[in-house]
């Protein structure tokens, strides 16, 4: 269960909230959790807002076992280096998503090596023995086009015009980009003018030989999951594990935006790019599964004022819930209490929002030691000390799967082995905030 | 807490709209503004001024508006100045994003930084402006992509002073410097202003008409002479002269690249009063300098040395009297 949830019980529920009967509850519940009761007055100060986003609540399973349609296009490397057991595996995989989708369910298959080709376009999974034989005839080719690979997969997405399905492609990789548009920027950019055509990609990245931070590039600009896969047999069943996950998905589309009163600004919004306009931040945030949590961390400048109660910002949320099968939007307002007593403000600090803060430090100082060891600037020995120090602080903040990724990269430096992929992989999944499942 | 509380509230100050009307009159600073009184539906709406910012809210919000004070409460006396415009500030004129200074240093970069701009092409520590006696100065403390004001590249270690409306990039990041209180100043006080704005004035006097001349040269005829060159792994050479100098597979181009992977037109040099950039205008296989790939049309600063790869070709940056 997620954190968030446990904290949400200590506190008073909005009286607005209650269920009314005949409407079905929303897919989301939206909670903004200042860092700390009271902020100074008279002076300007940086204050934190945790704003967790949390999917099912109470109600949690009570869903009358209705899942939305998915529209999945599985984008497919077929490179010369996948010979032998990768596609072997790879085959399978392909065969275990079509085994657990429904006839409502939309499939496509695209793989692309130097060209690009359309295995099976976008149609219902009716004949599962047919879509098998397509997947068994894939066959190794040369060089690794995923630019275009992606082109290709999401127009596929795209032919199907509903925006009842979530829309995903699982984009599976081993390589570098070695044919056609291979630069970072294109590719990303092309992933985020996708993203905004509603179009979702998780990246799965195989081997020792692909390019990690393009990968978990894409997975962070498009709001998908990124999955390091370090062997063969596991291929299957990463597939499997992003196709559940799929299926539990009750909220898409997520837009917050963070409306500014006077004499506020957005200093940042951790481990995200946020977008500014006149007195508001906003940021896109990735789909939501049922019993999960998502979480943005901001961090507000709050200038100088006379003592009293705020509304310093007012966060809303729109996305599109699954639930109620309509838009729907969710506000909440934060409130501070300025006051000159600074032993208040001491008193009071929120530790929960406290702690996230810490793993957002620890993510980058995550980021920082995975580009001192690309760039050879961090030896072996120091590298191996900075990761020990996150790793303590990771576990005293209860972020156990990330200590213990942060323990296997501290193995294979002693074994001369890569860290990068490990480590990207714990950066993004300790900057998505996420928890639960 | 709070914002549960202030939730009931707002339940009470909709469902009971007189008591509402009776609550807020009593307090002094309300302007009430009836509107069509001849239609049956309508309801009364009372404006209520803030007694912090000043802002009038509509009848029934909670909270101001403006800056969002809870209206029902009054505000504690305590001395403060409230931030009035007169501070200097950065603005992003692209999304009205707004970076107050304070007195003292004020740190730029990446991260931990007092004006925080969470761009790549940012650095981490990327300079600094401190604000001392009304005067605002700006320094590059080491960044990768440059400091540049009023197009004017600052170089490590130096520092320039800035006056209002003057535009800062940091990287790629472009802000205009804001700084109105000293015209304001300039009639209040008298003798002070003086010592604010002088030595910013001898500078610009000095500097100005030197570079609107050199910039009408540059747009009338290309000046000549080369200010660097880029030298190919094959040996061709390739000038780059004083101004913009186009770099594409296309003849025109300023300078012409045969590769088939350089991009008709792929990127433009800048060389300006000794300080040259690039900016990759959207290539297909992009720019890299010093094995950095180039955000499509960001400048990148260039020195001499500097490896460019366009396309598939490596081209080294070298001073023109190099031999």
């Amino acid at each position: 269960m997620s954190q968030y949830q446990d904290a949400g019980n200590t506190q008073a529920f909005d009286p607005q909230r209650t269920q009314m009967t005949g409407q079905p509850e929303k897919a989301l519940i939206m909670k903004c959790i200042t860092g700390n009761v009271y902020a100074a007055a008279a002076h300007s100060s940086r204050e934190h807002v945790l704003v967790a986003i949390t999917a099912g609540g109470a109600q949690g399973g009570a869903f009358g076992g209705r899942r939305m349609p998915l529209n999945l296009c599985l984008i497919i490397d077929r490179s010369g280096s996948m010979e032998g057991a990768p596609l072997e595996y790879v085959k399978r995989a392909c065969g275990y998503v079509v085994d657990l989708l429904e006839p409502t369910d939309v499939l496509s298959i695209v793989a692309f090596e130097e060209r690009v080709d359309v295995i099976m376009p976008a149609r219902r999974v009716v004949n599962k023995a047919l879509i098998k034989e397509h997947i068994n005839r894939l066959e190794v080719g040369n060089t690794t086009n995923l630019y275009d690979g992606i082109a290709a997969g999401a127009s596929q997405i795209a032919s199907v015009a509903s925006s009842g399905y979530v829309n995903r492609a699982l984009l599976f990789t081993d390589g570098e980009p070695t044919a056609g548009i291979k630069d970072y920027n294109s590719i990303v950019g092309q992933v985020a003018e996708q993203k905004s055509r509603g179009i979702t990609i998780t990246a799965l990245g195989f081997g020792d030989e692909y390019n990690e931070e393009l990968l978990a590039g894409i997975a962070k600009r498009s709001g998908g999951n990124y999955y390091y896969i370090t062997r063969p047999e596991l291929i299957p069943e990463v597939f499997r594990r992003e196709l559940e996950t799929l299926m539990t998905i009750v909220a898409r589309n997520l837009h917050l935006r963070v409306r500014l009163s006077k004499w506020v600004q957005v200093r940042q919004i951790y481990g995200r790019l946020p977008s500014f306009g006149e007195r508001y931040a906003e940021v896109t945030l990735p789909d939501v599964e049922r019993g999960s949590t998502e979480s943005a961390l901001i961090e507000l400048e709050l200038g100088q004022r006379p003592a009293g109660i705020y509304r310093v910002a007012r966060v809303e949320l729109t996305y599109d819930d699954s639930v109620t099968g309509r838009t729907e939007q969710l506000a909440e307002d934060v409130v501070f209490e300025f006051t000159a007593d600074e032993s208040l403000i001491a008193a009071n600090v929120n530790e929960q929002v406290q702690r996230e803060i810490e793993v957002a430090l620890a993510s980058r100082n995550l980021e920082r030691t995975v580009m001192g060891m690309r760039t050879q600037q961090l030896a072996p020995s120091a590298a191996i000390e900075e990761l020990e120090k996150t790793k303590a602080l990771l576990i005293q903040q209860g972020k156990v799967t990330q200590a213990q990724d942060i323990q296997k990269a501290i193995d294979d430096i002693k074994q001369g082995a890569g860290i990068e992929k490990t480590l990207v992989g714990t950066i993004y999944n300790l900057d998505r905030g996420k928890s639960g499942k | 807490m709070i914002a549960a509380r202030a939730g009931s509230e707002a339940d009470k100050v909709n469902d009971n709209s007189i008591d509402k009307t009776q609550a807020v009159s009593e307090t002094p600073d309300v302007t009430q503004v009836v509107s069509n009184s001849a239609m049956e539906s309508t309801q009364m709406v009372v404006s209520v001024t803030c007694p912090v910012c000043g802002a009038n809210s509509p009848g029934g919000e909670i909270y101001c508006s403006d800056c969002g004070f809870l209206l029902s409460g009054t505000p504690v006396e305590v001395e403060v100045s409230l931030p009035a415009e007169s501070v200097p500030k950065l603005v992003d004129p692209s999304s009205g994003r707004e970076f107050t200074l304070k007195s003292g240093v004020n740190t730029v970069g990446r991260q931990d930084t007092d004006v925080l701009l969470s761009h790549p092409t940012v650095s981490r520590r990327h300079a600094q402006i401190t604000v001392e006696e009304g005067r605002c100065v700006v320094e590059d403390v080491g960044s990768t992509n440059g400091t540049v004001v009023n197009g004017r590249q600052i170089g490590q270690g130096q520092s320039v002073e800035l006056s209002d409306g003057d535009e800062v990039i940091f990287g790629s990041v472009r802000l205009l410097f804001e700084y109105p209180s000293a015209a304001v100043e300039e009639t209040a006080e008298k003798g002070e202003v003086d010592l604010v704005q002088e030595p910013s004035e001898p500078e610009e006097s000095a500097a100005e008409p030197e570079d609107v001349g050199e910039a009408q040269e540059v747009e009338s005829e290309p000046a000549l002479i080369p200010v660097a060159k880029l030298v190919a792994q094959t040996g061709e050479i390739y000038l780059v002269r004083e101004g913009e100098n186009r770099i594409g597979r296309r003849p025109d181009n300023d300078i012409v690249l045969t590769d088939p992977y350089v991009s008709g037109h792929h990127a433009v040099i800048n060389a300006v009063d000794g300080a040259i950039s690039i900016t990759d205008v959207g290539s297909t296989n992009g720019t890299s300098v010093a094995g950095e790939k180039l955000i499509p049309n960001e400048p990148r600063v260039l020195e001499i040395g500097d490896e460019i790869v366009l396309g598939q070709m490596v081209l080294t940056l070298k001073s023109a009297e190099d031999e």
